[in-house]
């Protein structure tokens, strides 16, 4: 009964973290806007954290750069299990105009295995949140596999 | 130290008003007009001139061609994690193939969120030539229905009649030494020709060079895709494949 | 019988399970009534509960330079702490635990959860989290010197330190915020309780914009999910102590529809000092909540004591 009430407060509470890996601050706008009264994430329990080790959603935007390729895979490496990589934008997706350029490293795929994809350029802040709520129900999946 | 809160009378005014939330997972949102979504694509009017490729920055749009007799199947794929969503695909398109929707909600798996479409485009046939294999036997001729092709054992002479071939393809499975072929269809100009240029202009590959001072008009075959944009393009009604 | 007594009082009323899904509760009205003034609608009530438990299940990572005792102790201290103050609170005119001179245990109590905020902080390495716990000794420095004060004077004014004794002079003199010398001191409390529950305009020691968390950088899992739950319960805590010193003659004859009022009285406190600051004011610089707290606050508080002083 415990295990269950776990499980459903880990579909009820998502946090998420933002991390910007080059991107052009569009989508990171959009994440922003999508917390809003107007849009309002919060009504699904999202809350932004300051650090990677509260997170259970990571927000990626932005084709990863050379530079901050080393600090994504240290940032991913602290978040606590179970949690869910979303690539917001299609920057982090397919490095979009970026692509094959001297300084970027990416697309996402290449680091860790992306769970949810919102595409757009940039996304709408109504994307990232059926995103979210799209996660949130690969969180809960991830937790009933992590007790097996 | 001085203390000023400005927010304070819309904070306690809030207390009672509605709330300014969308609720929009509940709610589906109509986004605003010229609103530029996911790319619909509508291979019935795809010529497969490539265009749209060549103006898409990220490189989003990819084409495979599968050669099958009598044509190719093309697919067009639009990958909408690569996207910009700038649009300039739809607008080079002149066949209006490629529109933007309204779709916003992309969201998934990066390879659910594609357009994918398949056509078979036929292509068409060029002039019936023969290849030095040949060796008269004359089935080609036999086999004819139009009765188009005359062979000439003891001269070792083959012709066809331009005028009476229908393309029918017959003659060419009958060939015993696979001697016969149709040749790559050209484009070709009448002699209403203008020397506008449109033809030029509307290229994609840029195959077609027209020189007006010395009324000359060429295509490049190596280049040229078949796609017939030049054709529907011609004021003059002259050009054709 | 009488061990039974009492592990029912420290374990669920009024100890640990009592204030835990109080504060809980209470935290989700918080959480609610910011969303409701800044015009969203704002989480479910159950909010905070949800939290505690996908916290209680994640995984925890204890890193490499963490001290692992005092990381892994620091919050079930705070904890425990909290649900021991419960004790000596009256709520509804009972309190579990009461004796001579609880006003002084009260306020040693009520230092432990920000001193175990700076000790897990410190121990868990992090150059965040060190300046997290230097803000938090500010801030804790900053409050303690007016709720000293408050406490005194109403001390003085009822002439005994036992909260038993303090409720029972406002059960037949009316409730000590009708007295007019003890006004100050009830703004001063009600302006400390927001810095001693660290909510949005003081909470510079996990100000997550700017520090990542502050003290709770390394923190993740049950630890973290612990503190969240001593965030709750110090809210609950304090505003039920608000209750007891100044609106502690409210009685109904019945105890549990005391309570009742009481909670309700809580969660009106809640939104007075916890969500109204939340939703109208940014976060303080450090400077600036030591300067306000040691001036304005502290006048207030020193205004009652003086007054108590003279008997008035």
């Amino acid at each position: 009964m415990f295990n269950k009430l776990i499980e459903n407060s880990t579909a009820k509470s998502p946090w998420l973290y933002h991390m910007n890996t080059g991107s052009c601050n569009g989508c990171d706008i959009e994440i922003v806007a999508a917390l809003t009264p107007h849009f309002d994430a919060e009504r699904f329990g999202c809350k932004l954290a300051g650090t990677p080790r509260h997170a259970d959603i990571i927000l990626i935007t932005g084709p990863v750069t050379e530079q901050s390729k080393d600090r994504l895979i240290r940032t991913l490496e602290q978040v606590p299990e179970p949690y869910v990589v979303m690539a917001v934008g299609s920057c982090p997706n397919s490095c979009n105009v970026f692509k094959d350029s001297y300084s970027v490293a990416g697309p996402l795929e290449k680091y860790c295995h992306v769970d949810v994809s919102v595409s757009g350029c940039a996304c709408k802040p109504e994307a990232i949140m059926l995103g979210v709520v799209k996660a949130t129900e690969i969180l809960k999946e991830k937790r009933r596999a992590m007790k097996k | 130290m001085s203390f000023s809160f400005p927010y304070l009378k819309y904070a306690l005014g809030n207390l009672t008003k509605k709330t300014s939330c969308d609720m929009y997972p509940l709610k589906k949102k109509e986004v605003a007009p010229g609103y530029r979504g996911a790319i619909a694509y509508d291979p019935n009017k795809c010529v497969n001139c490539g265009m749209c490729m060549k103006v898409c920055s990220p490189g989003a749009i990819t084409r495979t061609e599968v050669e099958k007799d009598g044509g190719k199947e093309i697919t067009y794929r639009f990958d909408w994690t690569s996207c910009t969503f700038c649009g300039m695909c739809h607008d080079f398109c002149d066949e209006k193939a490629i529109t933007m929707t309204d779709h916003y909600e992309m969201v998934g798996n990066a390879e659910d969120l594609v357009t994918v479409a398949t056509y078979f485009k036929k292509t068409p046939a060029g002039k019936l030539t023969v290849s030095d294999d040949c060796v008269f036997c004359g089935l080609c001729a036999k086999n004819c229905p139009e009765s188009a092709i005359t062979v000439d054992r003891a001269n070792k002479s083959w012709t066809v009649d331009e005028e009476k071939c229908v393309k029918c393809g017959k003659c060419i499975s009958k060939c015993p030494k696979k001697a016969l072929a149709f040749a790559k269809p050209q484009v070709k100009c009448g002699d209403d020709c203008v020397f506008c240029g449109l033809c030029a202009k509307n290229c994609p590959e840029e195959a077609i060079t027209v020189d007006r001072p010395n009324k000359s008009w060429s295509v490049d075959p190596e280049k040229c895709v078949l796609c017939g944009k030049c054709v529907s393009k011609c004021p003059k009604k002259t050009l054709c494949i | 019988m009488e061990i039974l007594i009492a592990l029912v009082r420290i374990l669920i009323y009024p100890g640990l399970l009592f204030v835990a899904v109080g504060g809980l509760l209470l935290a989700g009205i918080d959480r609610i009534l910011v969303a409701k003034m800044q015009r969203r609608v704002g989480p479910p009530l159950v909010q905070p509960f949800y939290d505690f438990f996908k916290l209680m299940g994640k995984e925890t990572i204890i890193p490499h330079h963490a001290n692992r005792t005092a990381y892994l102790a620091a919050p079930v201290i705070a904890v425990v702490s909290l649900a021991v103050t419960m004790l000596f609170i009256p709520l509804g005119g009972f309190s579990a635990v009461s004796g001579t001179a609880d006003l002084i245990v009260v306020l040693y109590l009520l230092t432990i959860p920000a001193v175990c905020v700076i000790v897990g902080g410190s121990a868990s390495g992090s150059p965040y989290a060190g300046v997290g716990i230097s803000r938090e000794m500010v801030a804790m420095m900053s409050y303690e010197l007016p709720l000293v004060m408050v406490l005194l004077a109403v001390a003085k004014k009822v002439g005994s330190l036992s909260l038993q004794a303090i409720v029972a002079y406002q059960f037949q003199n009316g409730c000590m915020l009708f007295h007019w010398s003890m006004i100050p001191a009830a703004i001063a409390l009600l302006l400390v309780i927001p810095g001693e529950a660290g909510v949005q305009p003081f909470d510079l020691a996990e100000a997550e914009t700017e520090i990542c968390e502050g003290t709770l950088a390394e923190y993740s899992g049950a630890p973290l999910g612990m503190f969240e739950l001593n965030h709750a319960m110090k809210i609950f805590v304090l505003t039920a102590l608000f209750t007891a010193l100044f609106l502690g003659g409210i009685d109904t004859g019945i105890v549990p529809l005391n309570v009742v009022i009481t909670f309700v009285i809580c969660g009106v406190l809640v939104w007075l000092c916890c969500s109204l600051p939340h939703a109208i004011c940014a976060r303080l610089r450090i400077e600036r909540l030591f300067k306000f707290y040691w001036t304005i606050v502290a006048g207030l508080a020193a205004l009652s004591l003086v007054l108590a002083w003279f008997g008035l």
